[in-house]
């Protein structure tokens, strides 16, 4: 799962000049803007088959691959 | 959603009902006159209209999300108030649906009870001088302290101002990159520092109180802050979200209401020795009505079902707004036309539609920042343009 989420973060906000690893910061740095996020959210949804829930929306939570794929994790367990 | 449509219907009504029988008394008024309707309000809150999506603990009803449109469909329906609507539209999604989602439960037992019961008016204070459309760039500050924040900066156009007791506010709390900068406050009225101008007189809504609010030096607790420090950016999204895909759920009511009147009145008006109902150019008007409320209606039950599948439903809201805002505006450009010399003038009521209807295409993302931001949604979709950053909240 990380590997696709790095992958798509990979193209679709880094220009597709590599990816990001797994704790580099994608919100806080710039990486990924408002635009982004809701680009972001529906990849997750897709890709995932997931809803995640709004409790689980904070900027911590989203910040690194790391923690996306927890949160999709979780949300899949719900 | 096919099983429920007689209880939906049953609470379409029932809120017409309401609407027509309580909210409707010296309209052109209290238009005229800016005259806010407290006893109104507090009709709305006994109706249970404040709390539809709040959870019974906290005073509310806990509505299914498809009952809640339905009820906003028959409100819009009965009433012609639309500023009082245009209030209950800024509490609902600007504050109430705000704390319902992010607020603690100590914040929901502090706030909810009072925003559901109809003794407090909830207000959204995002909007700055500087910052409208590209609502991120927002400079309003909240410093940290030892137990709290300090609050300095400026809000304009906020709905309910001047009756409020609740303020949702959106400040810059770091100084990284906007979008995990802002974090999002509730702050009561008669905290020290908040203060909140005269009314604002504006075109249309006039029965809906708006001012500007200032904070300085505006000390408040830890515990306001509402989500964690630097997601205000994507509650700030998350609100719109909701109030894009149901600000105009009244609207539907109030199109469909509009668009009888305009067909009872072609059917029955003969203009010389011509009735209306034999001149295309006029029956053609009342087709290409309804065609806009259908087509707007259409968007907003799709927003609403991925909502209630628990799907974001950014580019859906976005669609749903532009829908029902444009179509709201040109149904009534098309409702006086058809009422010709009557429909200009005030006692028709129609004048006072359109213009209660222009505010619709500015406020929660104007037409064309939305159409931008449905197109760099697309445009980002396609290899393209991968990369390319937005502005403003959507
Ligand atoms: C009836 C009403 C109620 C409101 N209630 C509230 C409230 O409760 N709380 C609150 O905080 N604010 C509220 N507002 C303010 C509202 O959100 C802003 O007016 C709105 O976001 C537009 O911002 P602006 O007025 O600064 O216009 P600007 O941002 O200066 O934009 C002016 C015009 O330029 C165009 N434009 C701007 N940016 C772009 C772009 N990126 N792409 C294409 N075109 C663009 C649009 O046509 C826009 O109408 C309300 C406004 C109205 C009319």
């Amino acid at each position: 799962m990380k590997e696709q989420i790095r992958e798509h973060i990979g193209a679709a906000f880094m220009g597709g000049k590599g990816a990001p690893s797994d704790a580099q910061p994608l919100f806080t740095s710039g990486i990924i803007d408002s635009l982004g996020f809701i680009r972001l959210m529906s990849f997750l949804e897709k890709t995932f088959e997931v809803s995640i829930d709004v409790s689980q929306i904070t900027i911590e939570n989203f910040d690194t691959v790391e923690r996306i794929a927890r949160v999709v994790e979780a949300s899949r367990r719900t | 959603m096919r099983g429920h449509e007689a209880e939906h219907d049953e609470l379409k009504r029932a809120a017409a009902a309401f609407a027509a029988r309580t909210l409707n008394d010296d309209v052109a008024r209290r238009d005229r006159e800016e005259d806010v309707s407290l006893p109104g309000w507090k009709a709305c809150a006994e109706f249970g209209l404040q709390g539809m999506l709040v959870a019974p603990e906290y005073g509310g009803a806990g509505m299914d999300l498809r009952a809640v449109v339905a009820t906003l469909e028959g409100l819009g329906y009965g009433c012609r108030d639309r500023g009082l609507v245009s209030s209950l539209n800024a509490h609902l999604w600007g504050c109430v649906q705000t704390l319902n989602d992010f607020g603690s439960a100590g914040q929901k037992v502090e706030l909810l009870p009072g925003l559901v019961d109809g003794r407090w008016i909830g207000a959204n204070a995002m909007t700055e001088p500087e910052s409208g459309s590209d609502a991120l760039a927002l400079r309003t500050r909240a410093r940290r302290t030892d137990d709290g924040y300090v609050l300095d900066g400026r809000k304009c156009f906020v709905t309910n101002a001047p009756a409020a007791e609740v303020f949702i506010v959106y400040a810059r709390t770091g100084d990284g990159p906007a979008f995990s900068s802002l974090s999002c406050f509730a702050v009561r009225a008669g905290t020290p520092g908040l203060s909140v101008a005269p009314p604002a007189s504006k075109m249309g809504l006039r029965t809906s109180p708006m001012s500007d609010v200032f904070f300085s030096e505006c000390r408040v607790p830890s515990s306001a802050r509402l989500g964690a420090e630097g997601s205000g950016a994507m509650m700030l999204m998350s609100t719109m979200e909701w109030e894009r895909s149901l600000v105009l759920a009244v609207a539907v009511g109030g199109m469909e209401y509009q668009l009888e009147q305009c067909a009872e009145q072609v059917a029955r008006r003969v203009a010389g020795n011509h009735p209306l109902r034999q001149r295309q150019a006029v029956t053609q008007k009342l087709a290409e009505m309804k065609l806009r409320l259908e087509a707007g209606r259409g968007l907003l039950y799709r927003a609403v079902e991925l909502k209630r599948a628990g799907k974001s439903a950014f580019m859906e809201s976005m669609l749903a707004k532009i829908a029902l805002s444009e179509a709201g505006v040109a149904n009534a450009r098309d409702a006086m036309q058809i009422h010709g010399g009557y429909g200009y003038m005030s006692e028709a009521g129609l004048e006072r539609e359109l213009r209660d209807a222009l505010g619709s295409t500015i406020h929660s993302g104007a037409t064309e920042v939305l159409k931008d931001a449905v197109a760099m949604l697309l445009l980002a979709g396609s290899a393209g343009l991968a990369g390319r950053k937005g502005g403003g909240t959507a």
